[in-house]
């Protein structure tokens, strides 16, 4: 699954005409929505008894394992990742484009 | 004595001294008899009997080895008691070869063919009350035990959870997946049915189900080393096994015990024959009573086992008989019990004699094993976690709710006015948007909870149809929001035009005084005296900030279609991550471990768990969250929605045009449209809502924020159109008697007067702010056109022993330092 570039993602969610530094700040935003989908999956498969050690893990600060953890819940856990990161961009453009589409119509013409 | 009866000196009399023939000379006797008619009914059954057994020594073969034989007194209904020769059997070999030649009734034959087939296809039990298969002798599941008729109609429904338990941890012995699956949703079903409970207690209750089914598995040994699987099992030690009732030999497994039989046999069936399925165990009161009559068997076989024919099941002693669940703090009872009845005979005080005591004391280890589990399970709890998540999410709803209705103790001291939205702005865009943006909310939140409880190993049909309900309420809801928001963007796009209007309007009026005044001025030749001046240059001024407003309006109306892409990109962001922070939100409740992991998340940003490959190449590393940041990401989203108005905004914008006391016609000035919002509720103004209704519209716009910022500070003088400032820029600032506040650089993106409206709750430029923050005890000055009575916005501040600063962060902390926030 290919990624893509930062100026691609900026043309598929349509803010190439926000000024970078609040392309910067909603690229961030995005970001935030994929980690919440992505970990909304992940805690779908997680058990008590993972929670247990995951819990012990991050008492005893061993990040690795809690990563090796988390990632073990699926055979491809960056290829998983990418999917749900993919499916949320592809939402907010479906649905950007659409709604920007309802924004623009019957918009009044710039007053000379 | 019969004449025909010859004397015989040697032959037996009887107790009327007569003499007693020999069987073979009674049988004849009674033939002759029956021939004559004069037969009684003695000799008439004498006959028939010699006739069956005639008839049977013709089908049967006879016995290579002779059978004990003893006179038997058979109860027969038709010819009353008779007294039969039959053989004893004490042994299978005896059972293979019942109903030999010494049967001499029809009835007892056919018993006996019965009982015969009966016991060569049934499975039997050894002394350790394992089951072994009647033909190979094998060891044998439970499960695939000869099941009586009347047990075959037993259902996993009509079970207790003992049963199903017992059941489970057999098959799971043996390897029998299905039955295992099936006992499994049997006991889930059963858990379901419970009342009072919530779904975690239900699935705890369920995996203590498990694990003892896992643990009677392991407390029991199917190593051969520990039984004797021989070709030749032993059956139980019993005397005998013989049927003294045809419909008790035939119809029922369990032997009848000694008060059932009405000719008092003093036999004493086993258990061990009996059909061995662990369900039969426990339903029927005659298992008691069997087992009180054989305690040498009984003795070998584990109580506890579910093979015991006295087996009261886990939950014997107790007042329901099934184990007493309490977890969570509630006590969590079946609703119903198909299987009562067996569950008062496991009181092993109803069973009175015998061994009750043993069993008594067995009942009452279990019950205080399941209180001291119990015990665990309740100490177990996380209390303080679950207090502490309660507390947090407390304070998350008190900031939420804060943020809804207004900031804090401060605003709720100002005065309130209550205004009532007209027919007109409840039909405005912006209400329609705002309506439409909390039933998305609340559409997210029930989606969630509902999402989650239907992902529960307990949730039913009912909890599954409420998902998708939810589900299709959340579409909707979204789809009203995307066509709200669109309305409310393009109503609210207005704006720029309106003002453009207006701003030409002020123009030419403007315009028009000031050709009247240069006019006159012309007109008066010589002879102007200079009284026209000051009207002549306030015109003038007037025209430059209409060119000025001219140039923002313009600046505003370009940026159209950045604001429409940030708007729209940054609302669908915010949406959709709603829904999944309401989800993570949601399983933290339910799983308060979660939170430990979303801190980890916060402190870790660039782990790449929770960002994808795309992302994360870019560089983009956003705030992994797993519970509902729905305030923090507010206050983000909020930036881009200020170009077209959160709902608080949007409520201003609609007062404001909808009330009609702002339309484009009615509105005389531009100033008077900006000016609009002063004129709002100060409820309003401190909800949340940034004020100026047309500030908040076309906040996102720098040109038009500077346009509102000069307005503001233009209207600091217009409170006193002819009064002057009571301080200059140039003035030197009074004396700080009171030391110097701490003042902390804060909202540097915004301009003061909106910082002031959206984080101070204050209109800086109303007369008297503005004087307490232009003669503020500390020292601090401010410098800008708006402050020495002109226009513009402050644009510099100086603070004693630190300096001049002219950026709005140090500004805007100055102002909050002085204001006391």
């Amino acid at each position: 699954m290919a990624t893509m570039t930062k100026e691609e993602l900026i043309a598929k969610l349509g803010i190439g005409s926000v000024d970078p530094e609040t392309q910067d700040k909603m690229l961030q935003n995005v970001a935030a929505a994929v980690s919440s989908r992505i970990m909304n999956r992940v805690t779908e498969k997680l058990s008590d008894e993972d929670l247990d050690t995951l819990s012990d893990m991050i008492d005893r600060n061993d990040d690795a394992g809690v990563e090796n953890l988390i990632k073990s819940k699926y055979p491809n856990y960056d290829e998983f990742a990418l999917q749900v990161e993919n499916e949320v961009i592809e939402e907010l453009a479906t649905d950007g484009a659409r709604l920007r589409s309802n924004m623009a119509t019957a918009s009044p013409e710039p007053v000379a | 004595m019969s004449e025909e009866q010859p004397t015989n000196e040697s032959m037996p009399v009887n107790q009327e001294n007569q003499e007693v023939l020999p069987p073979e000379a009674q049988l004849e006797a009674a033939n002759q008899r029956v021939a004559n008619g004069t037969a009684s009914a003695e000799d008439q059954a004498l006959v028939q009997g010699a006739n069956i057994v005639a008839a049977t020594m013709a089908e049967t073969p006879a016995s290579s080895e002779p059978r004990p034989v003893e006179d038997r007194v058979i109860v027969n209904d038709l010819y009353g008691p008779v007294t039969r020769q039959i053989p004893v059997l004490e042994d299978n070999v005896a059972t293979a070869t019942f109903g030999g030649d010494q049967a001499s009734a029809q009835q007892e034959l056919k018993t006996a063919q019965d009982m015969k087939t009966y016991l060569e296809g049934r499975d039997y039990t050894d002394a350790k009350g394992k089951l072994h298969d009647a033909e190979t002798g094998a060891f044998k599941s439970m499960n695939d035990a000869n099941a009586r008729p009347e047990s075959q109609t037993q259902t996993y429904e009509s079970m207790t959870s003992d049963q199903l338990i017992s059941k489970l941890a057999d098959s799971l012995e043996h390897g029998d997946r299905t039955t295992s699956i099936d006992v499994q949703d049997a006991l889930m079903e059963k858990v379901i049915a419970m009342s009072g409970a919530t779904d975690d207690v239900k699935e705890r209750l369920l995996d203590s189900y498990i694990k003892r089914a896992e643990a009677q598995v392991a407390s029991t040994s199917d190593n051969p080393a520990d039984f004797k699987n021989d070709s030749a099992p032993t059956e139980p030690t019993t005397p005998e096994v013989e049927p003294t009732d045809p419909e008790d030999a035939g119809d029922s497994p369990e032997s009848p015990a000694p008060e059932d039989s009405p000719a008092g046999e003093e036999a004493t069936p086993t258990p061990e024959v009996e059909p061995t399925n662990p369900e039969d165990a426990g339903d029927s009161p005659a298992d008691e009573e069997v087992a009180e009559t054989a305690p040498t068997s009984e003795s070998e076989i584990d109580p506890t086992d579910p093979m015991h024919p006295g087996y009261a099941g886990y939950g014997a002693g107790t007042p329901e008989g099934e184990g007493v669940i309490i977890d969570g703090g509630g006590l969590v009872t079946e609703e119903s019990d198909p299987t009562g009845t067996g569950d008062e005979e496991n009181v092993p005080e109803e069973n009175g004699e015998g061994e009750g005591t043993s069993e008594r004391d067995q009942a009452i280890e279990e019950l205080q094993q399941n209180i001291d589990r119990l015990r665990e399970m309740v100490e177990s709890l996380p209390i303080q976690k679950i207090l502490a998540e309660l507390d947090r999410v407390q304070q998350v709803l008190e900031r939420l709710r804060n943020g809804e209705s207004g900031e804090s103790g401060e605003e709720e001291e100002e005065e309130e006015e209550e205004v009532e939205p007209t027919e007109e702005m409840a039909k405005s865009p912006e209400a329609a948007a705002a309506e439409s943006r909390i039933a998305y909310y609340e559409a997210s939140s029930n989606y969630a909870k509902a999402k989650i409880a239907a992902e529960g190993m307990f949730a039913g049909a009912e909890k599954k149809a409420a998902f998708e309900t939810a589900g299709a309420a959340l579409k909707e809801a979204r789809e009203k929001w995307l066509n709200a928001e669109a309305d409310l963007v393009r109503s609210a796009d207005r704006i720029g035009e309106d003002l453009q209007d207006i701003n030409n309007q002020e123009r030419a009026e403007a315009q028009g005084m000031l050709d009247t005044y240069l006019k006159e001025k012309e007109d008066a030749g010589d002879d102007y005296d200079g009284s026209l001046e000051a009207q002549i240059a306030e015109q003038q001024a007037t025209l430059d900030k209409i060119s000025m407003y001219d140039g923002l309006i313009a600046e505003h109306i370009a940026s159209r279609e950045a604001r429409i892409q940030e708007f729209a990109t940054s609302e669908l962001t915010e949406l959709s991550k709603r829904v999944d922070d309401e989800m993570l939100a949601e399983r933290t409740r339910r799983h308060p471990k979660l939170t430990k992991i979303n801190n980890w998340l916060q402190k870790h940003p660039k782990t790449r768990i929770g960002v994808g490959l795309g992302l994360t190449a870019m560089g983009v590393v956003g705030a992994a969250t797993f519970n509902a940041p729905l305030v923090a990401f507010a206050t983000g989203a909020k930036a881009g929605l200020s170009g077209y108005g959160s709902y608080n905004a949007s409520r201003g914008i609609g007062e404001m045009i909808a009330s009609k006391k702002m339309n484009k016609t009615q509105l005389a000035t531009i100033d008077d449209y900006l000016g609009a919002s002063d004129k709002q509720s100060a409820t309003r103004r401190n909800s949340k809502r940034i004020g100026s209704a047309v500030a908040i519209a076309m906040a996102a716009a720098p040109a038009i924020l500077a346009m509102t910022e000069t307005h503001h500070a233009a209207s600091a003088v217009q409170h006193k159109p002819t009064a002057t400032p009571t301080t200059t820029p140039a003035a030197a600032p009074p004396p700080a008697p009171s030391p110097m506040p701490t003042i902390t650089p804060q909202g540097g993106d915004e301009y003061p007067w909106t910082f002031g409206m959206n984080n101070l709750g204050t209109n800086i430029s109303a007369h008297d702010t503005l004087t307490k923050i232009t003669n503020n005890p500390y020292g601090i000055s401010f410098v800008g056109n708006g402050m020495g009575g002109g226009s513009g916005a402050i644009e510099s501040v100086t603070i004693p022993g630190q300096g001049t600063f002219t950026d709005f962060a140090h500004i805007n902390g100055a102002i909050a330092a002085i204001m006391g926030k």
